[in-house]
């Protein structure tokens, strides 16, 4: 176990480094955790799962919601513009919040999958999300029919 | 064979178009996809089978229901039946059921209920709509030990019938006629309740919580249409209460509240004024 320094290196799989400052580092379950686990004399942190890219918008949310008398107001103005990104952004964000087990980050991200698909007509679902329907038509007529109580 | 790459052969289309085809939900792990599923209303779920063979048995596996009452009868019945039937999840993580009609569904609501309960549902939540349709929990639900949280409204239950909720946490309970004896077998059948929420409440004129557990208290009621209502609260693990209620006829003693950290007291006041 390594202890605290003023300064947590966090080093991504394309090793980009972020230094994240203790006071935000503390505050962050899960960079404690990790922090006991990993055994090594140095304060830095490698994240064999996640790229600069990814880190630079999961460190992005870090701060923000760490920040010294934030309000919610600027918060949930935060999240809106944090969320403006594509889906596979969007997804690699989820899988790292998943590795850092950060749970507030990952309910975050789905709500937003959720809130693009949600009372959206099955056609428009697959245009926004370029599903390909495989189907051939009878064997949609045939799901449709199979779960005809939500079609109705 | 990846769908994007797929694509561009087939159309001829440039690098870019493959990029943009390859961002797409399809790449999400079951995982998520089943937890985007769990958070939409059961029937909505159901809805994303016509999407693509991929999601055509998604559901199924689905460990989070909400069900709430449409179309007739016999065809609700059917189609929470079918949604059941179908389920291959071990264990349910959260199941709420809402109905208008519970005495025309009582029945059926027990059977899905007690489904729910044989798969260890930890959040539950279940709602008739109005006082004259009241649901009445089934036993079974009593000594249901998986849960952690609920939420009932417009039920009721037998004060007589020990609960034991051994893993609830926290409890909201709406729109219901509670006795003094309902509020006893409540509070000892949940040892580890930590919350414990009260929306338009009647009935029962003492609150003892002797649980050191127990450190949130809220009470939101309005109850315009009792006159006189006395309460008196012991509670002294108490840190957090919050009482909202109209002035009018309501008399509330905190006897023992000696832990408190946190109060917010709303009162709400109606003016009469003689012309």
């Amino acid at each position: 176990m390594m202890s605290l320094g003023k300064l947590i290196t966090l080093k991504t799989n394309d090793n980009e480094e972020f230094k994240l400052d203790k006071t935000v580092a503390v505050k962050l379950e899960i960079i404690k955790n990790i922090v006991q686990d990993v055994d090594c004399t140095s304060n830095v942190i490698p994240l064999p799962n996640i790229d600069g890219k990814t880190m630079t918008k999961v460190v992005k949310y870090w701060k923000k919601h760490s920040e010294e008398g934030v309000t919610e107001v600027q918060l949930k103005n935060f999240d809106q513009d944090f969320l403006k990104m594509s889906h596979s952004e969007l997804h690699d964000v989820h899988l790292a919040a998943k590795y850092l087990d950060d749970n507030q980050l990952k309910e975050v991200i789905i709500q937003e999958f959720l809130d693009r698909i949600k009372g959206k007509p099955i056609e428009e679902i697959r245009e926004v999300f370029g599903i390909v329907n495989d189907y051939t038509p009878e064997e949609e007529e045939e799901v449709r029919r199979e779960n005809a109580w939500a079609f109705e | 064979m990846d769908f994007g790459e797929k694509i561009a052969m087939d159309s001829g289309e440039n690098i870019e178009e493959t990029t943009t085809a390859v961002d797409r939900i399809s790449q999400l792990s079951d995982d998520l996809l089943l937890h985007i599923l769990s958070l939409m209303p059961t029937e909505a779920a159901l809805v994303t089978s016509a999407l693509s063979k991929r999601w055509r048995y998604l559901w199924k596996s689905l460990d989070s229901f909400s069900f709430s009452t449409f179309g007739n009868y016999e065809w609700y019945v059917s189609y929470v039946d079918y949604v059941l039937g179908h389920s291959v999840s071990p264990k349910i993580k959260k199941f709420q059921l809402d109905s208008n009609e519970p005495d025309a569904y009582k029945s059926d609501m027990d059977r899905w209920l007690s489904f729910a309960i044989e798969k260890k549902v930890e959040n539950l939540k279940i709602q008739s709509v109005s006082e004259e349709e009241v649901y009445a929990l089934p036993e079974c639900l009593y000594t249901c030990s998986s849960l952690i949280t609920l939420v009932v409204g417009f039920c009721s239950f037998d004060a007589n019938v020990a609960v034991a909720w051994k893993s609830l946490k926290s409890i909201k309970l709406k729109w219901m006629v509670l006795s003094n004896d309902h509020i006893v077998n409540l509070l000892s059948g949940c040892p580890i309740l930590e919350t414990m929420e009260l929306f338009r409440f009647k009935g029962f004129s003492r609150l003892e919580i002797r649980s050191s557990k127990l450190k949130r208290l809220n009470l939101i009621a309005y109850n315009d249409d009792e006159l006189d209502h006395s309460l008196e609260i012991v509670a002294p693990y108490l840190q957090h209460l919050e009482i909202c209620e109209s002035l009018y006829g309501f008399k509330c003693r905190l006897v023992d509240v000696s832990s408190l950290v946190n109060a917010k007291l709303t009162f709400e006041i109606t003016c009469i004024k003689d012309i």
